[in-house]
């Protein structure tokens, strides 16, 4: 059980293997603390409804900003049959956002993530695309005991629409796009990769959780408009 | 009063009304295209939303004094000959500000590099900086060490572009060398587990670590690494002194050039001799 996602007024405290999180409200303020390895955050806020949200947001933040892509690699590829509908289960990185409940909602007063940071490129280096990397196996049922502060769960619809077997390596998202629902236990997202044609793959996320009752998490990027031509779909021109 | 008439059948009241006219449409020009820079400037680059929001203004402008001209009298047949006599003149007299308009119009559809890209224009001993801004004669740029630099097109367009950001990856390489008795694969180990540690070193295109050649003080370790180009100056500096930390600290170390000496004739000292 996870009591750090939801709503909270202080005092709050959270402490759990690497992270320390600690809301105290002093002299009509606020103080936010949050110590993560060396990295300690300490914000005194002044805020009218004194209350914070912590919820997971897109992986994009950290270490810095610098693409709106999350290639996920499957651990062993999946081979799918031509013509074959089917949904599997993976996992992707998490970002851990604490917002101020009141304006501005889409920003956030802190960012931080447990999970492992790595970029790669897809693509060659003159027309490719940088990612945000994860790597995952995949499953046929919810997969169990997972960190929430660490990763969610993916539920991939995969479509071969062309007329041959193909085998899946890795997805690319055009993360501005994702749509992520959470509660106390998991965090999840729907996502659909629809095989077209050789060499030509197109990715997209549902705004449905993948259990009822789940929460919907704020976009920080739901107003920004993505580099990737095509709105939020990605089209994998590179391979899958 | 302004019924004065100024020359021809042009009064004062026609002077003010194309006054006035000229300053609507400067002022209509400067509102419009202030306008389009707020809503294209998340959806258009910094360069391109410059040439648009310009070419919109004077656009204007030239409505504003086409509107004017026969208000004021004035002929554009006549213009064009009296433009044509003052365009021959001119052009002599100013034949490399055209030289440098006509290398902006090539530029501006080549498209080297962008508002923000880090170049080196003039070859490998050129100027390195970030490229402020593009104009139709002359190209601004801003140093390392903050130094403003305006380059002739005409120099650009015809010297040696580097653009460092034009590709979204490149690549650095380290030699590291290490001593004869350390563990070669162990040294290459601990360099590959920094390498895939680190967030900005690319998963792929895959690192490559391998003994470059066995040198005359050290095993010479050849170190590749592939990073987003925005990323690749603060990867370079920050990896090179982590690995030599981390192979010290596992007791790999980076040894000084060494030269053995043999005596053809054994030197005959004492212990004490030796000072």
């Amino acid at each position: 059980m996870t009591e750090i996602y939801g709503i909270h007024t202080p005092p709050f405290e959270f402490i759990e293997d690497k992270i320390i999180l600690k809301v105290k409200e002093e002299d009509q303020q606020m103080n936010y603390t949050r110590e993560l390895d060396d990295d300690v955050v300490e914000k005194p806020v002044i805020s009218q409804d004194n209350k914070m949200t912590f919820q997971p947001v897109e992986p994009l933040n950290l270490p810095k900003e610098i693409t709106s892509s999350l290639l996920i690699e499957f651990e062993n590829p999946i081979v799918i049959d031509s013509g074959m509908k089917k949904e599997i289960f993976a996992t992707f990185p998490i970002e851990i956002a604490v917002f101020l409940e009141g304006e501005s909602p889409e920003k956030p007063l802190d960012l931080f993530t447990l999970a492992k940071q790595k970029y790669t490129l897809y693509g060659d280096v003159k027309t490719g695309t940088i990612c945000k990397y994860w790597s995952t196996k995949q499953d046929t049922t919810i997969p169990e005991d997972l960190d929430p502060l660490v990763e969610g769960i993916m539920a991939l619809t995969i479509v071969n629409r062309t007329k041959e077997w193909k085998e899946v390596t890795k997805v690319v998202f055009d993360a501005y796009g994702m749509k992520i629902y959470y509660d106390e236990e998991k965090v999840g997202m729907k996502g659909a990769l629809s095989i077209k044609e050789e060499d030509l793959s197109e990715t997209g996320f549902f705004n449905k959780p993948i259990e009822e009752d789940m929460i919907k998490a704020r976009e920080i990027y739901r107003k920004k408009k993505s580099p990737i031509k095509g709105g939020t779909k990605f089209v994998m021109e590179s391979g899958i | 009063m302004l019924d004065r008439v100024l020359y021809g059948g042009v009064t004062l009241s026609d002077l003010l009304v194309s006054i006035i006219i000229l300053f609507i449409a400067v002022i209509i020009g400067k509102a419009i295209s202030l306008k389009i820079r707020h809503s294209l400037k998340d959806r258009v680059s910094k360069d391109r939303l410059n040439t648009i929001s310009k070419f919109v203004y004077f656009l204007f402008l030239l409505v504003g004094f086409l509107i004017v001209l026969p208000i004021l009298e004035f002929r554009i047949s006549g213009f064009l000959v009296a433009g044509g006599i003052l365009g021959i003149i001119i052009g002599f007299a100013s034949q490399s500000i055209v030289t440098n308009l006509i290398s902006g119009i090539f530029l501006t559809f080549e498209r080297p590099f962008r508002v923000d890209d880090v170049v080196k224009l003039g070859g490998e001993d050129g100027i390195l900086g970030v490229v402020e801004e593009i104009k139709i004669v002359s190209t601004t740029m801003r140093t390392f060490e903050g130094v403003y630099v305006r380059v002739p097109n005409e120099k650009v367009f015809t010297g040696n572009i580097i653009n460092y950001l034009e590709n979204i990856a490149r690549r650095f390489e380290y030699d590291v060398g290490i001593r004869y008795k350390d563990d070669a694969d162990e040294a290459m180990e601990i360099i590959k587990e920094l390498i895939e540690e680190h967030p900005m070193a690319l998963k792929n295109p895959e690192p490559q670590v391998f003994v470059e050649s066995l040198g005359s003080s050290a095993v010479e370790l050849k170190v590749r690494v592939w990073a987003p180009s925005t990323e690749w100056f603060p990867l370079r500096m920050e990896l090179l002194w982590k690995i030599k930390k981390e192979l010290e600290e596992n007791g790999i170390q980076v040894p000084f050039n060494q030269q053995e000496v043999w005596f053809k004739n054994a030197l005959h000292m004492e212990e004490n001799e030796i000072t």
